[in-house]
């Protein structure tokens, strides 16, 4: 995946599609930067809740709908146990 | 006329007397400074100045600046995509491609590659695999913006092929990083210039080394326009700050490339334009140079407002080597294919323009016999 942190969140495209790339700000962007290294919808559900002080319910709503983007423009991979992933290369730890 | 402050935005995160405004700069000419870095690939600098509280906007101002780096970075992927099919193709085919300037200047030689955009990609060929890397892209539909000359001027004496696809992406395949006599002389020492490689999509992609892509935006600055562009002086200016980056190397690879002269030249612009640090050593060493008289009658071609292209053609023939060689690229210059004359307005004034030049030579040559 081809990818440049901004500052207002991340734009990021598969390498070899055809999508336009995806702009990531907010909750989403956390989700992306939590995704360096591989989490389950729990974990990330967990950590949103922890951040943004936000209900269980909500934040799952949050992280599901991210990931199902992020699916859909194929950059991110889950494993049969709903593991989630980046699909190609991590971002890196820190932002600038 | 450069829109007021673009120079500013040029100097952002250099050592630079340029000071950002005061206070919110007012709708018209925040206007035209937005354009300004469109067109001038600074979105990412003025983007940053803001981020980092340098530069005073209003809440309308600063979601401009956010939006137009979005759409300029959106297409830097977009060509960055295109850039890894690319070189795959080329590599299919056994052409060994080394990216060269936006891509990898914003990956290596900028602090972050969202400071750096680019507007199409450029790729080092060698000479002997120019044609295989041009037909492989004519292949997937791609077209030259300008003939060829003569069926192998490509591969032994042109700049390179510049290269449209259907998408509008331009793709240039440079067979060396000049026109005139200073393509021939660095196309001499470019086999001997080491490589280095950067991360895309978890590919290594093979690039000229930093000391090389730093002299390249020298020459590219000077050689590639007159006068310099702010954008290009401001690739030299990051390049001569990046801390890897030694001046001893750099110097040594300029005199390999016979393009000292060039590269204070570009140093030297850049610090006037962009009003940098006076006490760098880079700065110091350029100012120390003295261009000797060959070097001035090289690159007298390349300054100023109406670059002189048949200077620069004729200063090629005196670089190129053996008499052979030497009379295939007259002869492709002033008698281009037939078939190629009608699209070739361009190559036609060139010729034209040539033609004129050798018949006053011919008749200042026969004058003291007559």
């Amino acid at each position: 995946m081809l990818w440049r942190r901004l500052h207002d969140g991340w734009l990021l495209v598969a390498a070899d599609g055809f999508d336009d790339p995806v702009h990531l700000e907010g909750s989403a962007s956390d989700v992306w930067e939590l995704l360096a290294v591989p989490h389950t919808i729990g974990e990330l559900t967990r950590s949103v809740v922890a951040q943004f002080g936000i209900t269980d319910v909500a934040a799952r709503g949050a992280v599901e709908s991210c990931v199902a983007a992020l699916s859909r423009h194929r950059l991110i991979e889950a494993d049969p146990a709903g593991v989630v992933r980046d699909a190609e290369i991590a971002p890196p730890s820190s932002p600038r | 006329m450069i829109a007021p402050w673009t120079e500013t935005v040029a100097a952002h995160g250099l050592p630079t007397g340029h000071r950002p405004p005061g206070d919110v700069l007012a709708a018209s000419t925040w206007s035209r400074l937005v354009t300004e870095c469109r067109r001038r690939r600074l979105c990412g600098a003025l983007a940053d100045a803001i981020a980092r509280g340098s530069w005073p906007t209003t809440e309308a101002q600063r979601t401009d600046a956010f939006d137009a780096q979005r759409a300029v970075t959106s297409r830097d992927l977009l060509l960055e995509q295109h850039l890894l099919g690319t070189l795959a193709r080329l590599e299919s085919v056994g052409v060994q491609a080394r990216v060269l300037k936006g891509p990898a200047v914003a990956h290596l030689v900028y602090p972050d590659p969202a400071l750096r955009s680019f507007r199409d990609i450029d790729l080092l060929v060698p000479g002997d695999q120019m044609d295989r890397a041009v037909a492989t892209l004519m292949g997937v539909g791609a077209r030259r913006r300008y003939p060829e000359p003569r069926p192998g001027f490509d591969r032994r004496f042109g700049k390179g092929a510049a290269m449209r696809h259907t998408n509008r992406v331009e793709v240039d395949l440079h067979r060396t990083l000049a026109q005139g006599v200073y393509g021939e002389l660095v196309h001499r020492a470019l086999a001997a210039t080491p490589s280095a490689t950067f991360t895309l999509a978890g590919r290594e992609v093979e690039t000229l080394d930093r000391t090389g892509l730093a002299l390249h935006a020298c020459v590219h600055a000077v050689l590639g326009s007159a006068p310099p562009t702010l954008e290009d002086l401001r690739d030299v200016a990051v390049a001569l700050h990046h801390p890897r980056i030694e001046l001893d190397d750099l110097w040594e690879r300029a005199e390999a490339w016979q393009a000292t002269s060039v590269m204070c030249h570009a140093i030297g612009a850049a610090w006037t334009e962009l009003r940098l640090d006076d006490e760098h050593p880079a700065i110091a060493r350029a100012n120390r140079h003295r261009p000797d008289r060959r070097d001035r009658r090289r690159m007298s071609p390349y300054l100023g407002p109406g670059r002189d292209t048949t200077a620069m053609t004729l200063g090629q023939l005196g670089a190129i080597e053996g008499l052979g060689p030497r009379v295939a690229y007259l002869r492709a210059v002033v008698l281009p294919d037939s078939a190629l004359r009608s699209p070739t307005r361009r190559w036609r004034r060139g010729v034209d323009s040539l033609r004129t030049r050798l018949r006053a030579t011919s008749r200042t040559r026969r004058r003291p016999t007559s």
